[in-house]
């Protein structure tokens, strides 16, 4: 028995020590990049790698989310995001969140008819890995396959396309919009229509575009692998005349899908990849001190504020919400405690935000600096702290001096879900009880869309554009929402102060101030959605990345290598 | 034998058309827009109209059913993914080699570890080597499979560098998620064949063997395991079936692209047709495998045989010649 007794004790003990060494970390040395100081460089230059002529540069990324399929029409998805640009290419599309529209395939684009028209001229030398020329005819049906295929978000200002020549088309829009080429041009993968037609899958797994890079092997769900594409069309117009996300700083990338976060740790450790497109909370520090902002020994880190903003979203519509009311709005804003729920939800790993769905790392155009100086104002709702004087002078305004019982829609996502209870905590004090209800993302989408669904608020999130005027549009602007209005379902009848603002905001020429107007009436004085915090990504590497572009998700192609790094060969 | 398979072959079409309709059903009362999935929530109201005319999702519940049967059950089309419009068919088909693979090596793996176990621990019951099996068996069946995965990838693939910690690749590829997925089939069928093989061996026909003067081995080996390998063979089969629908964990964990990692993702975006092909398929190949089971049990097991083949012509036979006498 006593032998019996030392076995289990072992067995005990063994199982304790795997468990330690799986929490062990270890020493850190090298510095990081902000988000910020990315983008800067990307405006700056972006730099294309000078390789040996004998290099051959391999490169392997852990990815969580399967891009499942390479038609330019399917969901977006991360894995969708982060490995299109390799393949596919558009009119002219941007290489960092705040850079201008680049010319890809398009060569000009010029505004007529007081901005409602873009005429766009292409290269006349665009051949796709198939050898198909690309013409104007292509991008007509390119635009028009996307949109049957149920993928028509570019649709939502564009009437028409008329071509002039082989060369030369004329995008003729439905109104003049600052933000026509975003709507336009973002989303609008240009192809041959012989290959798609000739595709037995619809580019699913066998697409054939212009881009730099061609899918050369894969298993669906497992990984993809891109190699250079040595005939690429734009080489011939030269270096100066090639987007930066076509350059080939790399030979070679292969994305590898490891959705468990532990797993996609262990293969950056094991060497099976050379890079993590988007770390695990969790693993954080296993590779990163988000404190000194240095990374682990052996690897290069890079923290980026992600354009992702998490918020709360109110019910304005006043036959179904309490929330119609504005200053039950600002009683929430002035109990909510922005820097609590960062150190709450994302361990400090994230910013208080202080402008509604705008965030401040990729919207040039606001007035931060004045945004600022107003939150030190103690009757601004962002303003540090949680004002509980303020909330219920605010409720007894509205009419509930006793308090009130809300409903708050959120996500099964779990920083959706923290930030909402934290939100509930901190407002408990000035009398406002918060109930908490969670949906999957697609029943959360259903519901969100209708007043009448029982939510007071949710607890959400938006990706943020360039554009200050993107946001604002999508969330006042009357697009999936019909006979409710927009997403906070305010008419225009009911508040026509927000709409003019909106108008002059979101037309050609729109300064600083008509976009201060804007944020301060609708998101610090009306309160329509009250922004809580943007959250950072970390990107992770091994030691010998010289510097990882980060665009949303690693851009392999203009990252830089030292000399000898991650060499391959080429596939036979 | 052959009416057997029949029969139970003709027993499968009911359930599967019971198990289509029950999923159909159930996904088509469960809320949510599928063309809000398909187009995403920036879609416009008539982008939406449009999309749900051409999903047929206007036509009346009925109508809907009898397509998506027709479409199953005739043409074998589980319809197209609505996240990212790939044939929810062939991803399910190019998926299932890997999730039979899995289920059958860490059956293997189960038994192959596990029946020897039971067999030692019951021919020296109350033995330390009893309780060091039993032990193991208990642990075998305590250990979470996800944590049991983690821990082998710290150990071989981390510390000792000797096996990958996930992915696609050689056999080596599917040795890790094999034993974590085996673990619980070892427990259960050291812990199952050493209740059968004890039972055994009380029995009046070893009593018998050995007072004939039969060496031990020659009593466990040639006497006592036939008769306690039924329900031994039953359980790891039942066992395999388990283990095919129960992969999602391990090929999420190994990251093996298999139905159980197809199906999660399709729950996580709410893809009803992907959900539901998944589903049914499932039950199918299910079926099959019990199909299987019944079919080795009544192979290996001469009473469901003699049962069924005694009970229609022979049966009438002996009426006629009761009969006539």
């Amino acid at each position: 028995m006593s032998k019996f007794k030392k076995a289990l004790s072992l067995l005990i003990v063994l199982a304790m020590a795997l468990s330690l060494c799986a929490c062990a970390n270890s020493a850190e040395d090298e510095v990081i990049e902000t988000y910020a100081d990315l983008e800067m460089e990307a405006n700056a230059e972006v730099a294309q790698q000078e390789k040996a002529e004998d290099q051959y540069i391999e490169v392997n990324i852990g990815i969580s989310i399967d891009p499942a399929s390479f038609s330019p029409a399917a969901a977006s998805n991360t894995g969708r995001v982060a490995m299109l640009p390799l393949i596919y290419e558009k009119l002219f599309c941007q290489y960092a969140k705040t850079s201008d529209y680049a010319a890809q395939i398009g060569k000009t684009k010029e505004y007529e008819n007081d901005g409602k028209d873009i005429r766009v001229v292409i290269w006349d030398n665009v051949y796709d890995s198939a050898g198909n020329h690309i013409t104007a005819s292509d991008v007509v049906f390119s635009y028009e396959k996307m949109r049957e295929l149920g993928f028509s978000e570019h649709y939502n200002y564009l009437e028409s396309i008329e071509i002039v020549n082989d060369y030369e088309l004329v995008f003729h829009h439905t109104e003049a919009n600052p933000d026509l080429e975003s709507y336009t041009f973002e989303k609008g993968f240009v192809f041959s229509q012989a290959a798609f037609e000739a595709s037995s899958d619809g580019f699913a797994f066998t697409p054939v575009t212009t881009g730099r890079y061609v899918l050369t092997d894969y298993v669906a769900g497992s990984y993809y692998t891109f190699e250079s594409n040595a005939d690429y069309w734009a080489l011939e117009n030269g270096e100066e005349n090639i987007h930066p996300l076509s350059y080939g700083n790399v030979d070679k990338v292969t994305y590898k899908v490891i959705a468990d976060s532990s797993q996609m740790a262990n293969a950056l450790k094991t060497g099976n990849i050379d890079m993590i497109n988007n770390l695990g909370s969790e693993q954080v520090e296993e590779f990163y001190d988000p404190m000194t902002g240095t990374a682990t020994e052996g690897y290069t880190a890079s923290a980026t504020l992600s354009t992702v903003s998490y918020m709360l979203q109110f019910n304005a519509d006043a036959e179904f919400s309490a929330c119609a009311d504005q200053n039950v709005r600002k009683a929430i804003g002035y109990c909510v405690d922005n820097q609590a729920v960062v150190d709450i939800v994302l361990e400090g790993r994230g910013t208080p935000n202080i402008a509604g769905s705008v965030v401040e790392n990729v919207t040039p155009l606001l007035d931060w600096d004045a945004l600022r100086a107003l939150q030190q104002q103690e009757d601004n709702v962002y303003h540090e702290g949680s004002n509980y004087e303020l909330a219920k002078q605010c409720l007894e305004a509205a009419g509930y001096p006793d308090g009130i019982h809300l409903v708050c829609m959120t996500n099964t996502d779990a920083e959706m879900v923290k930030a909402a209870e934290v939100v509930q905590s901190l407002c408990a004090p000035a009398g406002i009880e918060i109930e908490i209800i969670s949906y999957d993302s697609a029943l959360f989408d259903t519901y969100r869309c209708t007043p009448d669904t029982g939510w007071d608020m949710l607890s959400t999130c938006w990706g943020a554009a360039q554009k200050i005027y993107f946001h604002p549009t999508l969330i006042f602007g009357a697009n999936s929402y019909g006979e409710w209005g927009n997403r906070n379902f305010v008419l225009e009848e009911d508040d026509p102060k927000l709409f003019e603002l909106l108008g002059k905001l979101c037309s050609f020429g729109s300064t600083s101030e008509d976009a201060n107007a804007f944020v301060e009436y609708a998101f610090l004085e009306q309160v329509y959605d009250y922004a809580l915090f943007d959250k950072n990504n970390y990107i992770v590497a091994q030691d010998g990345v010289e510097s990882i572009y980060v665009m949303d998700n690693i851009v392999p192609q203009l990252c830089t290598f030292t000399a000898g790094y991650a060499c391959g060969e080429p596939s036979k | 034998m052959w009416k057997y398979i029949v029969k139970r072959v003709l027993w499968l079409i009911p359930i599967i058309l019971a198990v289509a309709i029950t999923i159909f059903s159930i996904m088509y009362f469960v809320p949510g827009d599928p063309a809000v999935i398909k187009l995403g929530p920036n879609a416009q109201q008539w982008q939406y109209e449009e999309a749900r005319e051409a999903m047929g999702l206007n036509d009346p519940y009925i109508v809907r059913l009898g397509n998506y049967l027709s479409d199953v059950f005739l043409h074998f089309d589980f319809g197209d993914s609505l996240t990212d419009g790939t044939s929810v068919t062939d991803a399910l088909l190019e998926r299932l080699p890997r999730t039979f693979v899995i289920a059958i090596l860490s059956t293997i793996f189960g038994g192959a570890l596990g029946i020897p176990l039971g067999i030692s621990a019951a021919t020296h019951p109350n033995s330390l080597r009893d309780q060091m099996s039993m032990f193991i068996a208990i642990i075998g069946i305590s250990i979470p499979s996800f944590w049991l995965a983690l821990m082998l990838v710290l150990l071989f693939s981390i510390i000792l560098g000797w096996l990958p910690a996930q992915g696609l690749g050689g056999i080596e590829y599917y040795i890790l998620p094999c034993i974590s997925a085996g673990m619980m089939t070892l427990a259960e069928s050291a812990r199952h064949t050493r209740a059968m093989v004890v039972e055994q061996m009380r029995s009046d026909y070893v009593i018998t063997a050995r007072a004939k003067g039969a060496k031990e081995k020659r009593v466990v080996y040639k006497h006592v395991l036939p008769n306690a390998s039924i329900p031994i063979v039953t359980q790891l089969f039942s066992g395999l079936g388990q283990k095919m629908a129960g992969a999602m964990i391990i090929e999420q964990i190994f990251g093996i692209p298999g139905i159980g990692m197809y199906m999660i993702r399709a729950i996580n975006n709410r893809d009803y047709i992907a959900v539901q092909g998944a589903v049914i398929f499932f039950s199918i190949i299910l079926s099959i495998v019990m199909l299987l089971t019944d079919i080795v049990y009544a192979y290996i097991d001469p009473r469901i045989k003699a049962q069924f083949e005694g009970s229609s012509s022979h049966r009438r036979k002996r009426t006629t010649e009761q009969e006539g006498a």
